[in-house]
């Protein structure tokens, strides 16, 4: 096979034989389809074979043995992800889809043998083989295709938007295989909005390449995404193996029965003429908030006028920002993912029954996005509802994915009378108006009669073993002793004086007596300080009973305010020598001299047999004011 | 002056009817008569009048656990004879939680409780309704373990044992030794316990325990709008953080939100 004739192989889908249903692999499920159940010699068809199991099973190796006179290519496999949201949770189940594409040599009636595939390790095979009927070419209708059609795209209808008309039939290549589109785009505003749309600035690649688009970049968890996937190319290919993006945070739903089958389309790309071929056209449903990544989509191809054996190309990736529903207004009881517009409806039946019965509620969702997998159901005393059964019918129009849900309730009405059921709702968010909305569907009243001889109310179904209070203890005939216990803290003065009191205790006594240890240690320093030996001496004087005591006293005083103020211990010092030592260390001359004269007065004094009481006080005089002189010196009031 | 038998027997009599009169017309204005009359009301199976007793007896009255209990009891014996009403389980289950929270060792009301959340959890179960407790926030658990009076004598011991560390680290030799260990353990632990202590007096003062006494409520904002997640589901612990008007704003495990007031009992303790 020369060239894929992709809108011939996809259109013959409107005829599905769904041939069987395997058996199962851990739960796994395999189907197997032809396209077309009559084809002509020639005309391409495919073959479908589709595997669904858990999440754990892996499938591998999908093998098609085809009988003498078909001969095909493939096969091409994409993979794909069902979520089934229920009461005992989500369920993801994931498969693959294989397809190839076949071609008659003959007519005749083939019998195709089951296609089979490898689930992690063994074989599983569609229970059924596939039949297909051959005719002549020219029997059949052709539905799209012709013979002047390089690409095999549809025909030679380009869109009524297609400025190059009927370029192929000019081009007249010697090879169809190996033509190249390379032909400027004059006035871009020639063509079609459509292709306007599609066209690019700059290419991902001179020759072909793959393109996701989304129809929105932002969403709320459960709203529909559109997503596009769409091959741009100008040569001739082949393409095959094409591989979808995983999208596994999304739940796709497809939206096209016959993927492939949409027209292609010429558009610009860097200012030069395009063909794109929309490949498929999937919905897809947040299933958690962030920016989701919807994968890429993969295929090889291969290019004849590149004379390379095959090339790989993968799209670009798709990031969609997803977020929550606003919290403003939002309704009680809204379960994230109820998103898009919906109407309940809902009968009863029977209108009457009797106590501890069971009555059919059926409450039909009806909209369009992803149908709830749970409704708001008035719950009280006296009903009781029982885990419902859905049954879904899923619908796409004009692109929005929608359908109805129903929900199948057996309601146990416990009360007896007129019981008024209430109100089923579902709150929703719609995206078109950026809001909240509550379906609501009334139930009406069911009349309810007393069971014959009951007196007591019926026990619910699925009861365990019984009375569930049986080992209830009894009631108490009088009240026990009983002291309310204090609880509350001490007030937080208290508290705090228990709690940090003692240790502040002990650190202030700690404190307390350091100061005074210290206090007295100073105190012991200053008594043999120069300075306070001096004035000590100086009031020694005032008790001296003799000159020659006087003497004594002033000498020792002079000495002590000397070292006080000079740090000098002038006792050792011959007196003729102490002058220059004074001057020396600082003192001036007159004072020098005036200790000389004192100490000299003193010397004499003490020697002095008959001293006079008034020599004594004219020394103890000149004594003390040279002690004053001296520490006054010391504290820096020199004299 | 001559003794009369029938004179006699007369005045016995009379002071014995006068007795009985005093002795019911005292028991009438006892406070206590409404607990009798709900207990008697409760052993004769007259569930009804039990519980309008036993709630007068709570509405008037100082809460006492065997009161909190026949009145969890009567509502769980209304529900048992299937003359249940509305939130009778969530009822039984705040009367049950006061009787724990008044004495604590009651065996027969932590079996009591026991069951009554075993049958919610049940009947969700049967209607496909996931059964999500939120458990307390490890401050809530750690808080809990002991009451705030309990919290302040352990750190008012801890305090005694820092100021006798720090005397001991004064002395001398092995006196010295144990001031050493003693002083930096106890105030490490001094250190923790203070905030606790305060976060627990906090929590005891300032928020009170509540009960759900309706099938479900959500949480929502102060305005009525729902924040989401699970339903707080009855019979599930709440702790009451402010009423105002007729929504309470209360918290759940980690979340906080405001639901309708009268969807929740609070829980006495004094």
């Amino acid at each position: 096979m020369t060239h894929v004739r992709l809108g011939a192989v996809l259109a013959p889908f409107a005829v599905v034989a769904f041939v069987g249903e395997a058996s199962a692999q851990n739960g796994a499920e395999v189907h197997a389809s032809v396209s077309s159940d009559t084809v002509e010699v020639g005309e391409t068809f495919v073959v479908e074979l589709s595997a669904m199991a858990g999440d754990n099973v892996r499938f591998s190796d999908p093998l098609l043995r085809l009988p003498p006179g078909l001969r095909g290519q493939g096969p091409s496999i994409g993979s794909k992800t069902l979520v089934q949201m229920g009461a005992a949770g989500t369920m993801f189940r994931r498969g693959i889809s294989a397809k190839w594409r076949l071609v008659a040599s003959a007519a005749g009636r083939y019998t195709i043998p089951a296609p089979s595939l490898r689930a992690d390790g063994r074989t599983l095979a569609a229970d059924a083989a596939l039949r297909v009927t051959v005719v002549e070419a020219g029997q059949k209708p052709q539905r799209k295709g012709g013979p002047l059609d390089p690409f095999g795209m549809g025909g030679l209808g380009l869109p009524s938007d297609d400025p190059l008309g009927d370029f192929f039939k000019d081009a007249a290549p010697k090879s169809s295989n190996e033509l190249i589109i390379d032909e400027p785009v004059y006035d871009v505003d020639a063509l079609g909005a459509s292709a306007r749309a599609l066209s690019l600035a700059r290419g991902d690649d001179p020759y072909l390449f793959l393109r996701i688009v989304a129809d929105k970049a932002q969403a709320v968890v459960g709203e529909q995404v559109t997503l596009r996937f769409y091959e741009y190319y100008r040569v001739t290919n082949e393409r095959f193996d094409e591989r979808e993006p995983n999208l596994q945070d999304f739940l796709r739903v497809p939206l096209e029965d016959e993927p492939g089958q949409a027209q292609r389309a010429t558009t610009a790309v860097g200012a030069r003429v395009w063909f794109v071929q929309e490949l498929d056209r999937v919905a897809v449903f947040p299933l958690r908030t962030g920016a989701l990544h919807t994968g890429k989509l993969h295929a090889q191809f291969r290019i004849p006028y590149l004379k390379s054996p095959s090339v790989r190309r993968e799209s670009n990736d798709v990031v969609i920002d997803v977020r929550e529903p606003p919290l403003e207004k939002r309704p009680v009881g809204y379960h994230v993912g109820d998103v898009g517009r919906f109407e309940l409806a809902a009968t009863v039946t029977p209108r009457e029954t009797i106590a501890g019965e069971t009555v059919s509620v059926s409450v039909r969702a009806e909209g369009r996005g992803v149908m709830p997998n749970e409704l708001k159901v008035p719950e009280r005393t006296g009903l009781e509802w029982l885990t419902p059964e859905k049954r879904d019918q899923s619908d796409v129009q004009s692109g929005r994915v929608g359908g109805s849900r129903t929900f199948g309730y057996a309601v146990r009405v416990l009360e007896q009378g007129e019981v008024e059921l209430g109100w089923v709702e579902l709150p929703y968010f719609d995206p078109d108006k950026r809001e909240y909305r509550i379906a609501r569907a009334a139930l009406g009243k069911v009349k309810v009669t007393p069971k014959a001889g009951a007196v007591k109310a019926p026990e619910p179904t699925n009861a365990p073993e019984g009375d569930p209070f049986a080992t209830m203890p009894k009631g108490r005939l009088a009240l026990g002793e009983f002291e309310p216990a204090r609880t509350h803290a001490p007030a937080l003065a208290p508290l705090f004086g228990w709690m940090l009191g003692p240790s502040f205790a002990v650190v202030l006594l700690g404190y307390a007596r350091r100061g005074i240890r210290r206090a007295r240690e100073r105190m012991a320093a200053r008594s043999t300080e120069p300075e306070h030996l001096a004035r000590r001496a100086l009031g020694e004087l005032k008790d001296a009973v003799d000159a020659a005591s006087v003497a004594a006293i002033a000498e020792r005083a002079v000495h002590h305010a000397i070292e006080a103020a000079t740090t000098l211990k002038s006792r050792g010092i011959l007196l003729e020598n102490l002058q220059r030592e004074l001057v020396a260390r600082g003192l001036s001359g007159a004072l020098a001299e005036r200790i000389e004269a004192v100490l000299d007065a003193c010397a004499i004094l003490r020697f002095k047999p008959g001293a006079s009481a008034a020599d004594a006080a004219d020394l103890e005089r000149d004594a003390a004011a040279l002690v004053a002189d001296l520490l006054r010196f010391e504290t820096g009031d020199a004299p | 002056m001559t003794w009369h038998p029938r004179l006699g027997l007369v005045l016995l009599t009379g002071a014995l009817v006068t007795l009985a009169t005093s002795s019911q017309a005292d028991d009438a204005a006892s406070p206590r008569e409404p607990f009798r009359r709900g207990a008697e009301a409760l052993a004769a199976g007259r569930y009804d009048d039990a519980i309008a007793e036993l709630e007068a007896f709570a509405d008037r009255e100082a809460p006492h656990p065997d009161a909190s209990f026949d009145l969890g009891a009567a509502y769980v014996l209304r529900v048992k004879s299937g003359a249940e009403r509305p939130a009778d389980l969530g009822r039984a289950a705040a009367a049950f939680e006061e009787t724990l929270l008044l004495r604590p060792s009651d065996a027969d009301a932590r079996h009591a409780l026991e069951l009554v959340r075993a049958e919610i959890a049940r009947r969700r179960a049967r209607t496909g309704k996931a059964v999500v407790v939120a458990t307390p926030t490890l401050d809530r658990a750690l808080v809990g373990l002991a009451s705030p009076r309990a919290w302040s004598a352990l750190a008012i011991a801890f305090g005694w044992l820092l100021a006798l560390g720090l005397w001991l680290r004064r002395r001398r030799g092995t006196a010295e030794l144990a001031g050493l260990l003693l002083a930096p353990v106890s105030g490490v632990l001094l250190a923790a316990l203070v905030p606790i202590t305060l976060w627990a007096d906090h929590l005891d003062r300032h928020r009170r325990p509540a009960v759900l006494v309706a099938r479900e409520a959500y949480l929502g904002n102060e305005d009525g709008v729902s924040l989401g997640g699970d339903p707080v589901v009855e019979g599930a612990h709440l702790e009451l953080v402010e009423t105002r008007g007729d929504r309470a704003q209360v918290r759940y495990g980690a979340r906080e939100g405001w639901i309708p007031a009268e969807t929740m009992r609070v829980v006495r303790r004094r």
